[in-house]
């Protein structure tokens, strides 16, 4: 629950930065640049110096790993793929099969791959549309999203969710598709509750929310949306659980969110219009079902926030900023917490429950988790801590509730 | 749920503030007026000319309210009479873009906020003098935003320095909190935009978009939260005064937000709870520059920095009842045998939004325990390795 500032990067000046992402094998960072354009890699574990770089496609806006060797890059001015070995920065150029650039705007989440099954998912500037790489065949494709009828779905941001699902955000939308392209699940996302219609004040436009960013902890995702908004689903029951406003945004400017480690992550500012530095803030969204902040770095400047990653392997953060390239680095140190599935059955079949959790340590309960959750589902627990928990099926007199008190070591069961 | 109650729009002017009681609001505007309304949105005065660009007006006494803004004078309402008092040799609050620029003990003390190092400016109402006030914590610093502490019947001071300070009305200093501003690359420069406090629960808003949630007798942060922060400078989300553990939470000025907002308010009773808040996007209103909470009526007050015809500039919603109340609980094991229990009432009036209001261990037989009105509630009983549970709404 802190962060310690490692140090910055400052690259060439002309470098416009698009995406970074950290090599969870060893440390390293890369950042890619489109003016170059190039990709360049700097050690990790706190080094901070200069290791390669490599020419790479033009447009090339976001970069994710696909299995533990290699990363692929895709573009904003070309349907075509770079694919890079990382060990030795060797570059190949994919011409993909019907696929699509991505937006020109710089940001962050545009790519997302599965290195285990070596798929990765990228969006696009085209509705319904997703580039598709494949690590075994190196092949990429444009995939389209199957379902959505007529309606013009353009996908902003995209994540891995766990092992063989991505959740990919848009408009008003959060489609959950496999490694094959096949939608699976879905969350509808509006500004409610409200008080009428959510426009803009100057245009009248009515305002849609959409998907900037998001950051996922095992059941709880967080999604930053467009306008200055987070908010905090429980994704087994589509529940949305707390909600906030979090910066001054322009219309159609939102937050930046890294991946989650350890169900922290950081939050970042891609549009700052402050005339004072925006701090980058690690967001404890998991171990009490709230958004809130653990801890901030304050910026020396209000340049906007491209791009933020966390290492799912070391405490290595990091965020890189446009208009004067930087790149930060940071230690996150999470709370210490341990996974715990919860499960609730009903003659054998799982159902869905109240889940509530207090933190009993000091013989004053307090709020430790509160969701409606699909079980089996799996949260984030503090240590060491001596837990109520209290579980809840149906409503009203059909209602059937469990209590049960623990301390939670992190192994055992409670009766 | 917020839901709205009351929409007030002016033909002209923009509306800074409020202060209210459970029959008026009176109203002060940009455009330099003063206007008391009844809660069902009638205008009850003539409208009132009043200092230039006001920020806050306070309720000095019963009779009295008290404006202060970027003028050096302050004036004084008569509110029964429409009668307007204007005071000179004061100073201008530190700023007109945030509210909670001064606060009352409602017995004509008022402290003002204003724009010089370790100095504050106290108004008595009652014989309509001034004096300054420098509390040796504020040295170096300037405070930015002011609140009343009813238990200790001092005043709060956050300042341009990140600090938040206790001083009383003689400008003794009392205690001192420092939020934090590390880790840095470039050390902030944090100004208090908004205060609240009820029963040990500090709460403040910063320039820098953070919320912070303190136990005020030991300085622990308890909780930091982002907040609605609406500003083309910097964040000046200011907060209102606690109604029994509820606080509004206006987003700040900012001229250059043209998106639609979230409102919000929160509650949270001690220091061994947790915040939950209730929210509603707003459909064109874009920031708001102060709020309040009106207890005899339930309703939340928000004045919204937008000119006239072009979105709300006013507006009250309804909340849940704020009023603590009792509901009585009774142990029996076995049934007939009234034995003590801990009693834990988990507020919860949505998933996600459920908070440990009360953990109170009772004696055997019928006890009142305390909650709060209109909420749905959890209630556990423990005892000796037993439980049992019950919800309500009270």
């Amino acid at each position: 629950m802190s962060i310690t500032y490692t140090g910055t990067i400052t690259p060439n000046a002309s470098f416009i930065m698009r995406d970074c992402m950290i090599n969870t094998n060893n440390d390293d960072i890369y950042f890619l640049e489109s003016n170059t354009p190039s990709l360049q890699r700097y050690n990790g574990n706190g080094l901070l110096s200069f290791s390669a770089s490599t020419t790479v496609l033009a447009g090339g806006g976001a970069i994710c790993m696909i299995n533990n060797a290699s990363a692929v890059i895709t573009s904003s001015s070309s349907t075509n793929v770079d694919w890079i070995e990382l060990s030795g920065l060797y570059r190949s150029n994919l011409t993909s099969t019907g696929g699509a650039a991505l937006s020109s705007t710089a940001k962050g989440q545009q790519l997302a791959g599965d290195t285990s099954l070596g798929v990765a998912y990228g969006v696009t500037a085209t509705a319904n549309t997703l580039m598709r790489m494949v690590a075994s065949t190196q092949t990429a494709a444009g995939v389209t999203l199957p379902g959505l009828g007529s309606s013009q779905f353009i996908p902003t941001a995209v994540i891995l969710r766990t092992t063989g699902k991505w959740l990919v955000g848009g408009q008003q939308k959060i489609y959950e598709i496999d490694q094959f392209g096949n939608v699976t699940d879905q969350l509808s996302i509006n500004f409610s509750p409200n008080t009428g219609v959510p426009v803009n004040i100057n245009s009248s436009a009515e305002m849609n929310p959409t998907v900037s960013s998001m950051s996922m902890d095992n059941n709880l995702l967080l999604v930053a949306l467009n306008g200055g908004f987070l908010v905090l689903y429980d994704w087994s029951t589509k529940t949305r659980l707390w909600d906030s406003e979090y910066v001054a945004q322009a219309t159609s400017k939102a937050g930046v969110l890294s991946n989650s480690s350890s169900g922290v992550c950081l939050v970042g500012d891609n549009n700052s219009i402050f005339s004072i530095n925006q701090p980058t803030y690690e967001c404890d969204f998991s171990t009490n079902s709230m958004i809130q902040y653990q801890s901030r770095i304050f910026n020396d400047n209000t340049n906007p926030i491209v791009s933020a990653v966390m290492s799912t392997t070391t405490n290595t953060a990091v965020y890189i900023q446009g208009t004067t390239p930087k790149v930060r680095v940071l230690s996150v140190v999470p709370i210490d917490t341990v996974l715990r599935t919860f499960t609730v059955q009903v003659n054998g079949v799982h159902v869905k429950a109240d889940l509530i959790l207090l933190d009993d340590t000091t013989g004053t309960a307090k709020r430790l988790l509160d969701t409606y959750f699909q079980s089996p589902g799996t949260y984030r627990l503090p240590t060491g801590k001596t837990i109520i928990e209290l579980v809840k099926n149906g409503e009203g007199a059909n209602a059937v509730w469990d209590e049960s008190t623990y301390t939670w070591t992190g192994s055992n069961y409670p009766p | 749920m917020l839901e709205i109650a009351l929409d007030l729009n002016q033909t002209t002017g923009q509306c800074r503030s409020a202060v209210t009681d459970s029959q008026f609001i009176h109203m002060i505007t940009d455009g330099s007026s003063y206007r008391k309304y009844n809660w069902n949105g009638q205008q009850l005065n003539s409208t009132l000319t009043i200092t230039n660009t006001p920020i806050t007006i306070v309720m000095a006494t019963t009779a009295s309210a008290v404006v202060v803004g970027s003028a050096t004078t302050v004036d004084v309402i008569n509110v029964s009479t429409n009668v307007k008092s204007t005071i000179a040799g004061g100073a201008a609050t530190f700023t007109t873009n945030w509210g909670q620029q001064a606060a009352t003990d409602k017995n004509g003390i008022v402290i003002i906020t204003k724009a010089t190092n370790g100095q504050v400016t106290k108004f008595n109402a009652s014989t309509q003098a001034f004096s300054t006030l420098s509390p040796t914590s504020l040295t170096g610093a300037q405070a930015t935003s002011v609140l009343y502490k009813p238990d200790t019947s001092t005043y709060l001071l956050g300042t341009n320095t990140g600090k938040v300070l206790e001083v009383d009305a003689s400008g003794n200093s009392i205690k001192s909190i420092t939020l934090p501003n590390t880790p840095n690359i470039s050390a902030p420069t944090i100004t208090v935009t908004g205060l609240s406090y009820y029963n040990d629960v500090l709460v403040c808003t910063t320039s820098y978009c953070e919320m912070y949630f303190y136990k005020y007798s030991t300085g622990a942060n308890l909780y930091t939260m982002p907040i609605p922060a609406a500003s083309n400078s910097a964040a000046t989300c200011s907060l209102s005064d606690s109604a029994s553990g509820h606080f509004a939470i206006a987003t700040g000025n900012g001229a250059t937000i043209t998106n639609m907002s979230m409102t919000a308010y929160c509650f949270m009773p001690n220091a061994s709870s947790s915040p939950t808040f209730d929210t509603v996007f707003c459909e064109s209103i874009t920031r708001s520059i102060s709020c309040g909470i009106e207890p005899t009526q339930n309703q939340a007050w928000f004045a919204y920095f937008n000119s006239a015809g072009n979105g709300i500039q006013f507006r009250s919603y309804k909340i849940p009842p704020i009023q603590q109340t009792t509901i009585p609980t009774r142990g029996q094991d076995p049934i007939g045998i009234d034995v003590s229990q801990r009693v834990i009432r988990i507020r919860r009036d949505r998933p996600g939004q459920g908070m440990v209001e009360v953990d109170v261990t009772v004696p055997s037989g019928s006890q009142n325990v305390a909650c709060t009105d209109g909420h749905n509630y959890i209630e556990l009983s423990k005892r000796s390795g037993k439980w049992d549970i019950r919800e309500f709404k009270s």
